[in-house]
């Protein structure tokens, strides 16, 4: 796989858009050529070169279907936050190759097979990431900047210690993910059952940070609002992913029954989160806050799916991810053609924009609507999937109602997600327009094609999801083949 | 006698003369300092080359000089690193030491010297010449900090280098007679033998009560007189290494010091107290004793790690804030030493001794090779008298950002692997030293702070760019060069690691 070349890139505009849409080729290359007919457990595309045989370290990449939509995602965010970024000019070298190494890293983490790997890919992508909202960020981007990255540092250690025990004190002694997926469960034999849930647990923090879950979210909407659009956009788009998807690869890959065990806190979480984040999100006067807080409030649901522990429901959470990684690019680049024309996001001063942008006012009500979960569109597969799945949950008991009453509380989230989304559509485009707007053009070519590309998937994905979907699926009926009791 | 075991340290002698020799024939009117460096240079190369060259060359090693020096992997391995910490210190300092100081001879003959104390300290075997060796280092080390006599700070600090170093000398030096006293041999593989045969004896029994078993002898009390001694060592050595809570002399030295010197000190005088802690420790290391100086050792590597990193945050002179910074890594590496104690993690541990001293040298001393520069630049070594640096120099500022993130063990740089082997073979000890990794991993995102502090005033500060067209004025040669070379090892080391894997299991094997 060439995708890692991409970092070898000459920096300005045209390279980066050449790099990136190298990358995005090239993925929809593996997307093609992936076999869909093969065992759905099995990694495919292995590519393997020893690193430190003596530790049994290798450098070892490969998809299943749960890392193909990721990496089809980032390569296409990133392709679409190249042209984004196209006014960038300040320092522009620096910008375009911090820009592609993180790329590198998001690949590099969603395609890693090797543990250790995986954690090099994963603090790749934080070094530029600190740069590109610490340099070209908003007023109090240093602030912003720092926080992300020690929240996110701090966290990752947790992941370190966890897997410095998973290869030092587990007999296997290896980081070599496949091998480790076999051996689900036996991992932590023959430690206490105390620091098996510790080393969980703390897995388990580290991608509640990227996820985010609340209450560890806290550093989203700072970053997000400081970040430059491009950069929202590869935020919410991609990395928050990566918290989803070591959620899955990891904790429920490794642990099952640890994840089984903790389903109902799962659900309860994702609930939170779903409620939580829409309030918020309806108390904000800052666009760009609304849409970080929407974000924690979507990333919920990827939780809550993540709780159902049936395939209905896992299918949706990564679904979910996909889905909501293009509607939530859309509505950054929404926020972001404001933006650049207004040079303010204070929703007290917006207002009847759609008056002098109407095409970008017809784009985001749609952009809107698919936040909302309208049908016809990926947000509304990913969700109906997910509340089926969770409702249809496969525990027993008194937990199997637990998770359908969250799975109740949390559809409120949905109408919630339809007052800010459209309050906010409401608040920016229509109204009354304040008389110094009267100069603003309309949204143009460059911005129009990058939004005419994610919303013809968005469409595509809610017409037609087994597009993605078939992709998917074995990879989380393999995922869920090793729980316990798998009930009706 | 085998001269060739020791070429390199005659080559390293000869230089340190030869320099001063060199000095009084040249004309003091003109600039000496380039010819003084290349001579000096020329030297160390030959000295690397010729100790390179016989390791390659098969060159067995065999206790040499009555038992007083053994040439060993481990030394070889050590002294290379040495050598090559003098050669980068030699490079990044031509240009401070052709403005700042008068006496360029003296600098260099007196690095030389530092440099040859610093080489037969890693390999010394017997503890004469240990001392000898090591107060060859720490006395040419006074006089280098010494150095800007007519700077007052300079003066205070050697002076009180100077008290902390004979004190804490002339304290472990007791230990050495405590420890001849007891074994009656200054060898070191004598006395391991003899501790490991009689070394019960210098434990406290407990005679059986009625029923219960009699406690292994690991649970006695060590008795007085071989605790003494083990103390008064660590102590000696724990002063070399900067580890708290003997690190007072650290930041105030650090701070006096003319720049290149501290760079020397934070790496050549680290390597080579590590190195000698090492084989100290080896030595000294039987089942009574082990038990002792590891928890000694956690709590010094404890104490470092915090306090060195918890510091750190708060200093704004960047030579302070290396001070600390220095005093943290010695922590990360006194958890490797921890490792050293048992068996099962033993190979992990010496792995990453040798792993993260290499690392440690390329990443400061490239550090060091920017800051040199940047500090002459902006006359200052205050933090807030850098903003913008980084982007007026952007090649310095990057080589700076990527030792800086190597520092606190980000991937990809090499002081992330450097970190993984030491924290590593802490977790193979077991679970019930999974606090002190947590420590360790807990305190390198603190040092993150500190380190993204520097990061930041560098590149994101709002200069108004006045007339600051990007490099205007380009670096010397040779710090250029000395940067470069520490990227490309810390870069290197992290893609390429085998060879000191291989190398250092070759130790563990002789072993």
């Amino acid at each position: 796989m060439a995708l890692f070349k991409s970092n070898r890139a000459h920096f300005y505009h045209w390279l980066a858009a050449f790099w990136s849409g190298l990358t995005l080729i090239l993925s929809l290359v593996l997307l093609s050529r992936y076999d869909l007919n093969a065992a759905g457990n099995a990694f495919q595309f292995v590519d393997r070169l020893p690193w430190m045989p003596q530790f049994n370290l290798q450098y070892q990449v490969g998809v299943d279907g749960l890392s193909l939509p990721m990496v089809l995602l980032t390569s296409l965010i990133v392709c679409i936050a190249v042209f984004v970024s196209w006014q960038t000019q300040e320092r522009s070298r620096l910008y375009f190759a911090m820009l592609l190494i993180m790329e590198t890293g998001v690949l590099g983490v969603f395609t890693s097979l090797d543990l250790f790997l995986f954690f090099v890919m994963w603090e790749l992508e934080l070094i530029p990431m600190y740069f590109l909202i610490g340099i070209w960020g908003g007023p109090r981007r240093e602030y912003a900047a720092i926080k992300f990255i020690l929240y996110t540092l701090l966290a990752s250690t947790l992941m370190f210690m966890c897997f410095l025990a998973i290869y030092f004190l587990s007999p296997l002694q290896t980081f070599d993910v496949i091998t480790l997926l076999q051996n689900q469960n036996n991992l932590l034999a023959g430690m206490g059952r105390p620091l098996q849930i510790a080393l969980f647990l703390s897995l388990f923090i580290c991608f509640a940070v990227k996820l985010p879950v609340v209450p560890l979210h806290t550093w989203l909407p700072d970053a997000h609002v400081e970040a430059p659009t491009a950069i929202s956009v590869i935020l919410a788009g991609v990395l928050l992913k990566m918290g989803a998807y070591g959620m899955l690869r990891f904790n429920l890959g490794f642990f099952p029954d640890m994840m089984y065990w903790m389903a109902v806190a799962l659900a309860v979480l994702g609930m939170i989160n779903i409620l939580y984040g829409a309030l918020l999100a309806l108390a904000q006067t800052d666009m760009k806050r609304v849409i970080a807080y929407s974000s924690v409030s979507h990333m919920g649901f990827v939780l809550l799916g993540l709780a159902a522990f049936n395939p209905i429901g896992l299918n949706g959470a990564i679904l979910q991810m996909f889905t909501h990684g293009t509607i939530t690019a859309l509505l950054f680049i929404f926020v972001g053609v404001v933006y650049d024309r207004t040079h303010t996001r204070d929703l007290a001063q917006l207002g009847g924009l759609s008056q002098r942008m109407p095409l970008a006012a017809g784009l985001f009500v749609i952009t809107a609507l698919a936040a909302v979960g309208a049908p016809g569109m990926s947000g509304f597969v990913s969700e109906f999937l997910i509340f089926t799945g969770t409702y249809g949950n496969s525990l027993e008991g008194l937990n199997h109602f637990l998770i359908q009453g969250a799975t109740i509380a949390s559809a409120l989230g949905i109408i919630l997600a339809a007052a800010y989304t459209l309050w906010l559509v409401r608040r920016v485009f229509f109204g009354p327009m304040a008389e110094r707007w009267q100069e603003l053009s309309d949204i143009n070519s460059t911005e129009l094609v990058t939004v005419t590309v994610l919303m013809i998937l968005v469409f595509v994905l809610g017409i037609y999801p087994a597009l993605l979907v078939d992709y998917i699926n074995p990879a989380s009926e393999h995922l869920l083949s090793w729980l316990p009791k798998v009930g009706g | 006698m085998d001269l060739l075991g020791i070429l390199p340290e005659i080559l390293v002698c000869l230089t340190a003369l030869g320099v001063i020799v060199l000095d009084l024939f040249l004309d003091p009117a003109k600039p000496r300092t380039g010819k003084l460096a290349f001579a000096n240079g020329l030297g160390l190369t030959l000295a690397l080359g010729t100790l390179l060259g016989l390791h390659w060359g098969g060159y067995a090693s065999v206790e040499t000089f009555s038992g007083a020096f053994l040439p060993d992997l481990t030394a070889v391995f050590f002294r290379a690193v040495l050598l090559l910490a003098a050669l980068l210190t030699l490079m990044l300092s031509v240009g401070y030491v052709q403005d700042k100081l008068r006496h360029p001879g003296e600098f260099y003959s007196l690095m030389s010297l530092a440099t040859l104390g610093a080489l037969f300290l890693v390999s010394a075997s017997e503890m004469l010449t240990f001392y000898l060796s090591l107060e060859l280092l720490s006395i040419s080390s006074f006089v280098l900090v010494a150095l800007r006599k007519t700077q007052a700070r300079s003066a205070e600090a050697a002076i009180k280098y100077l008290i902390f170093g004979s004190i804490s000398s002339a304290l472990m030096l007791f230990g050495f007679s405590l420890i001849y006293g007891l074994s009656g041999s200054l060898n070191f593989a004598e006395i391991n033998t003899f501790l490991h045969q009689q070394g019960s004896e210098f434990v406290y029994r407990f005679t059986a009560v009625e029923g219960q078993s009699a406690p292994a002898f690991q649970d006695g009390h060590l008795k007085i007189e071989l605790m003494a001694a083990l103390v008064l060592i660590l102590g000696g050595l724990g002063y070399k290494i900067a580890a708290v809570p003997f690190h007072l002399w650290a930041p105030d030295v650090y701070e006096g010091a003319p720049l290149p010197v501290t760079a020397f000190l934070s790496a050549s005088s680290k390597v080579a107290g590590f190195a000698s802690l090492m084989r100290i420790l080896e030595t000294l290391s039987a089942d009574v004793t082990v038990p002792f100086w590891t928890r000694m050792i956690v709590i010094l590597a404890v104490l470092s790690i915090v306090y060195g990193n918890v510091v750190a945050i708060a200093q704004q002179n960047i030579k302070r804030l290396f001070a600390y910074s220095s005093i943290a890594h010695a922590g990360y590496l006194l958890m490797g030493i921890v490792a050293l104690s048992e068996f099962k993690s033993r190979d992990m541990a010496l792995l990453g001794l040798h792993y993260y001293l290499l690392v440690y040298v390329l990443m400061n001393l490239g550090a060091f090779a920017v800051m040199i520069y940047f500090a002459a630049k902006s006359q200052s070594v205050r933090l807030q008298d850098w903003t913008g640096l980084g982007r007026q120099h952007p090649w310095l500022g990057f080589v700076l950002t990527a030792c800086l993130l190597s520092l606190t063990g980000l991937p990809p740089f090499a002081g992330f692997l450097g970190k993984f082997y030491l924290f590593g073979a802490v977790t193979m000890m077991g679970s019930q030293y999974l606090w002190l990794v947590l420590i360790g991993v807990l305190s390198s995102v603190v040092s993150l702070y500190y380190y993204a502090r520097i990061i930041r005033v560098l590149f994101f500060g709002q200069t108004e760019s006045s007339g600051s067209s990007p490099s205007e004025q380009t670096p010397p040669v040779l710090l250029a060069l000395a940067s470069g070379i520490s990227l490309v090892g810390i870069l290197g080391l992290f893609v390429f690691p085998n060879w000191v894997i291989d190398f250092v299991a070759q130790i563990n094997q002789l072993i």
